[in-house]
């Protein structure tokens, strides 16, 4: 294998993880909607909650049921990489003449001096850190926000 | 066939289940903390006696509050979370537009797909939502002390 495929492989899983958090944000807001087929849109989810009313008289103790959307009572953050840690071995073997005429570092990830083990094992430390939304979800919170009061 | 790109968004997918199911906690806990069960959810009302003084005009009194505000509600989230794994190579590369490191799961325990995880938690502002609920709550609170 050659250097150049070793690296491009390795920001491929990168950028695949990436992607993965990326979707999640979409899939998590969207557990808070439900899909109306005959109107063809999303609807919030919400739950009827009998609350005071904001500008009560002192001693009126009057409540009004209220559609709360879950979505504005749940937090969005957002999950993003923070580092991304590959540790190992890998054995220049020779430059090789591609049919291009380019030339290409090829590696080998085993050695013969290594045991069985430990052979091609690489060592991962994947840290991933929570973040803002993005400005679309905190957008669609502040708007189901305004339905609760 | 396994690959890097699958371990690690396997890994990324772990920690988005953390986060999910964080955030499903929080709602259900306030739902349930300062709700009836019955649909509408009505405020859980708890009624205080109040001896008497001078601000009952010497009778006894009783006021009735909003449970909820008898307990602090904190919210938990996840603030960082740091998987460690190994992964054996295998040496072929998927080449189909992509680059695609297959390998396997590596464990130094037999029949066992060992990751060793650190999971920060911290403790954040409520959400907006929850926020404005107990402004109001804090209202009515204020307004039974005039």
């Amino acid at each position: 294998m050659s250097l150049n495929d070793l690296l491009k492989s390795l920001m491929s899983a990168a950028m695949d993880a990436n992607k993965e958090l990326h979707d999640h944000e979409i899939h998590a807001l969207r557990n808070h909607f439900r899909e109306n087929e005959q109107e063809g849109h999303w609807e919030p989810n919400t739950v009827k909650m009998k609350l005071p009313q904001k500008h009560i008289q002192a001693g009126d103790d009057h409540e009004q049921p209220v559609d709360v959307p879950t979505g504005a009572l749940a937090s969005h953050h957002s999950m993003m990489i923070e580092e991304l840690e590959l540790d190992f071995n890998c054995y220049i073997q020779r430059v090789a003449t591609m049919k291009s005429g380019s030339k290409k570092v090829l590696v080998d990830m085993d050695s013969p001096e290594k045991e069985e083990s430990i052979k091609s094992r690489m060592s991962i430390k994947l840290k991933i850190k929570s973040g803002n939304p993005s400005e679309g979800t905190a957008k669609m919170h502040d708007a189901l926000n305004r339905k609760i009061l | 066939m396994y690959s890097l790109n699958r371990h690690i968004s396997m890994q990324a997918g772990i920690v988005q289940r953390m986060q999910v199911e964080l955030a499903d906690q929080e709602v259900e806990d306030f739902i349930n903390f300062s709700f009836s069960d019955e649909e509408p959810k009505s405020l859980r009302m708890r009624i205080i006696e109040i001896p008497a003084g001078s601000n009952t005009y010497g009778q006894p009194a009783s006021v009735c509050l909003p449970d909820g505000l008898f307990h602090p509600h904190r919210s938990l989230a996840l603030e960082k979370v740091i998987i460690n794994s190994h992964f054996k190579v295998n040496h072929s590369l998927e080449h189909d537009k992509e680059y695609k490191l297959r390998g396997s799961f590596h464990s130094s325990r037999p029949n066992s797909n060992a990751i060793k995880t650190t999971v920060k938690i911290k403790h954040q502002p409520s959400s907006e939502g929850i926020a404005r609920i107990l402004q109001v709550l804090n209202t009515k609170l204020n307004q039974l002390k005039t």
